[in-house]
Formats: C-alpha cells, structure tokens, sequence
C-alpha cells in the first residue's frame, strides 16, 4: 500500500492535523454544494484540501482521489452515499462483492452489469472514468443531465425522443467516437459501454486509470 | 494584435474604471474593473464574481492565461485566478488561482464553471506570495498551474470531454469584504507552443544514411 507522509498539516475547519501518514484513496462520493456554490467531494473536502475529482456530468456524484488517513478513510467509507475503493487497485472483484459493487455503481445511474469477477478495480475505475468523461462532455454541450424524466440505464435507444438520439450523437461525435455499433433495439447502457470502450485512459491523482 | 497579448491595466486617474474594450465581460459573470490608482483589477461589488476574456486576438485551443497576484486577502472567500477557454456567450471556462490570505500557505484550486454548475477539478496547498505571477496552462484536456515566479508547477489535472476553443482571461471574486481583497495585474495571455516543435515526428534521425 502507498503511503504518503504529510509534513504540511491538513487543514480542518481551522485546526491544525499533526503530521499523519496518508495513503491515497479513491472514492465514488456525492458532489456538494459548498460556501460560493462550488461543488466539492462530500466527506472529502472538509477533512482535506488536496483532493482531485471527476464529475459525472451534471449527475452531482464525483470519483476522488485524496490522500487519507487510515482513520478518515474509515471514517468516510462508513457513510452510506460512498463508494470506498479498496486499497488494492489491482485486487479482482470477489463473488462476495460483486453484487454489491454492481448495486452501488447502478444505483448513481453507472453502468455495472459487464462487471464480474475477473475484473480487478482498477479495471472497474477506468470504466466508470470514461462514463465520467462521457456524461462531462453532455453535459458541456447540453447543459443538462442525460438522464431526463423517462430515461435509465435501460430505456432502448429507439425509445429516447430523436432530440435525445441527436444530443446523445452529437456528444459521441464530438469526442471523434464511432457510433456505428449502437442500434435501436440497444439499452442505453450498452451504448454508453460501447462509447467508453473507445475512450483513453486517464489519471486521478497520478494514478492511472 | 499581436500574441502574446497583454495587459499592464495602467490608466492613470484616482478612481476606478472598466477594463478597455480588448475585454469581453464573461456572459453570466459580473464585469472586473481597475483601481487607476494602484493600476490593478478588483472587483465591481462584493459578492458578485467577476470575469472576462481578451477579445482582440483569436487563441487556438491550447493557450495559456498569466496574471500577478496583487491580493487575496482571506481564505475561503478572496480568489483571484487567470481563465483559459472561455466561451463566448456563455457561462463557460476554466479558473486556476488561489485563495487567501497570499503570503504563505493558501489553498489553490483548478475550476471549472458551465453554467449552472461551478466546480473544483484539483486543490490543493501551495505557498504563493503576492505579486508571484500564476500561469493557468490548458493543452488538451490537461490543465497545468503554474507558479512562475518560483519556476513551479503547483499542480495537474485532466477534464476529458470539457472544453474546447475559447479565449484567456481573468476571474476573481470576494464573498465577504471590499472589492479590493481580491486584486490581479500584468495579464498575459498566449498560444501554447506545439509540442516537441518540427522534429516531433521524427524518432530517430539520420546523417548521411548513419543512424
């Protein structure tokens, strides 16, 4: 496990943290609206200002990398609105936890179910980092979420209205991805898979993905 | 115009004045304005942020906006920051600068606003005193702050599927005080070169057919 000594206190509300061994942490939180209406990682922000986070669009759910203490980790992992990322990135999904990881991800509107077993973590973060990525880039051009009323992870392409197909392609074509596989009769979810399969990579705090 | 474009805000006077007309007011922001005394930019009210994009030059997408931190003088609601890939006619752009109080240890952060939705991409710490000049890089999708002044990059960050195009400028804001608690000066702004320049292409050179 990486471990990252702070010299440099954490700032909290003011008090001064001694100098307390960290190691990164990667989470799947809620987006909140903070002093000047800045969204900010929920548990995150307010036990540490070195974060790095990725939207979901306009979905209010960031993935964050922080340095933590094993006690802030624990502590933000107990809250029922986080996704706490095991240590071991490179660890593969157990049977144990896969409905779990899988119930976690859908219930934020990520696609989940090509998840299985022979995935580790990080393969499941560099996934979810490229709907990230995709949801971003709507929700740049659109202003608005892609899950409108009426829209989940398994409505049918054919069943959205021709103004959500014609956003839905104009931000995969925008981002110079082939939309020639998707078909009517395909869940949105497989669309949205299909489109992040041809997505780069990318990194949270210096962490590949 | 020609890059890189600049401006020292030096208009003479004792009072406070608009920006020249190379500004565009970012759509959805409050317009900065410049204390002619001291020739820097501060706010128009508290409590209302302010920004604005160079509009006399035309910038390729990866550009790069330069200012002098002047103050800052609070932490959490003084922030003073450069803005790349501004949009026109619309709430768009991202912001990297610092909070107070400058002099020591702030907290930095790279932004993002689109519209509704104004978020933190990166924070962190980072010693910045005043008058150091942060640069804001934007190269793809990679943002890059700067300190130039102590020739340091204070930080990274990615934001796939972001914006593209747009312009330099400033932005800055004061959530609680008087308007000049958050003040900038000596804006630049330019194209980034190309990266590895015309031998970019080239892995290996030859020399009369020697390797």
């Amino acid at each position: 496990m990486r471990r990252i000594a702070l010299v440099a206190a954490a700032l909290i509300g003011g008090a001064l943290q001694a100098s307390a061994q960290t190691s990164m942490a990667f989470l799947i939180t809620p987006a909140e609206l903070t002093a000047h209406d800045t969204l900010r990682p929920k548990y995150v922000w307010n036990v540490t200002n070195t974060y790095e986070a990725k939207q979901y669009g306009i979905e209010h759910v960031m993935f964050v990398g922080a340095p933590l203490t094993p006690e802030q980790r624990t502590a933000i992992g107990t809250n029922i609105d986080v996704i706490l990322i095991p240590n071991n990135l490179d660890a593969t999904i157990s049977a144990i936890a896969l409905p779990q990881v899988q119930s976690a991800l859908e219930g934020l509107q990520i696609p989940a179910g090509w998840v299985t077993t022979s995935h580790t973590y990080r393969q499941v973060c560099t996934v979810v980092l490229k709907f990230f990525a995709f949801m971003n880039r709507f929700e740049v051009l659109h202003q608005r979420t892609f899950f409108e009323a009426g829209i989940t992870l398994d409505t049918r392409i054919n069943q959205l209205t021709q103004a959500q197909r014609d956003a839905l392609t104009l931000t995969a074509q925008s981002m110079g991805l082939d939309i020639s596989g998707i078909t009517g009769p395909m869940l949105v979810r497989q669309a949205l898979k299909l489109l992040g399969d041809q997505m780069p990579s990318t990194t949270v705090m210096g962490e590949v993905f | 115009m020609a890059l890189p474009a600049s401006d020292s805000f030096t208009q003479g006077g004792a009072g406070h004045g608009a920006l020249s007309a190379s500004w565009t007011t970012i759509t959805g922001e409050g317009a900065p304005q410049v204390n002619q005394t001291a020739d820097v930019v501060c706010l128009t009210s508290v409590g209302t942020d302010a920004g604005a994009y160079w509009n006399a030059d035309s910038f390729n997408t990866d550009h790069y906006s330069q200012i002098d931190v002047v103050t800052a003088a609070a932490a959490s609601v003084d922030f003073v920051s450069a803005a790349v890939r501004v949009q026109s006619g619309a709430r768009q752009y991202y912001k990297g600068g610092c909070y107070g109080a400058i002099g020591g240890s702030v907290t930095y952060e790279i932004g993002k606003r689109n519209g509704a939705t104004n978020s933190v991409l990166k924070s962190g710490s980072a010693t910045i005193n005043a008058n150091d000049t942060l640069r804001l890089e934007v190269s793809g999708t990679t943002l890059t702050l700067k300190n130039i002044t102590t020739a340091a990059t204070i930080d990274t960050t990615t934001d796939v599927g972001g914006f593209t195009g747009g312009a330099p400028g400033i932005f800055l804001f004061v959530d609680s005080g008087t308007i000049e608690d958050s003040r900038l000066d000596n804006w630049v702004g330019d194209n980034l070169a190309a990266a590895g320049g015309a031998y970019a292409a080239q892995a290996t050179m030859t020399m009369l057919g020697v390797q």
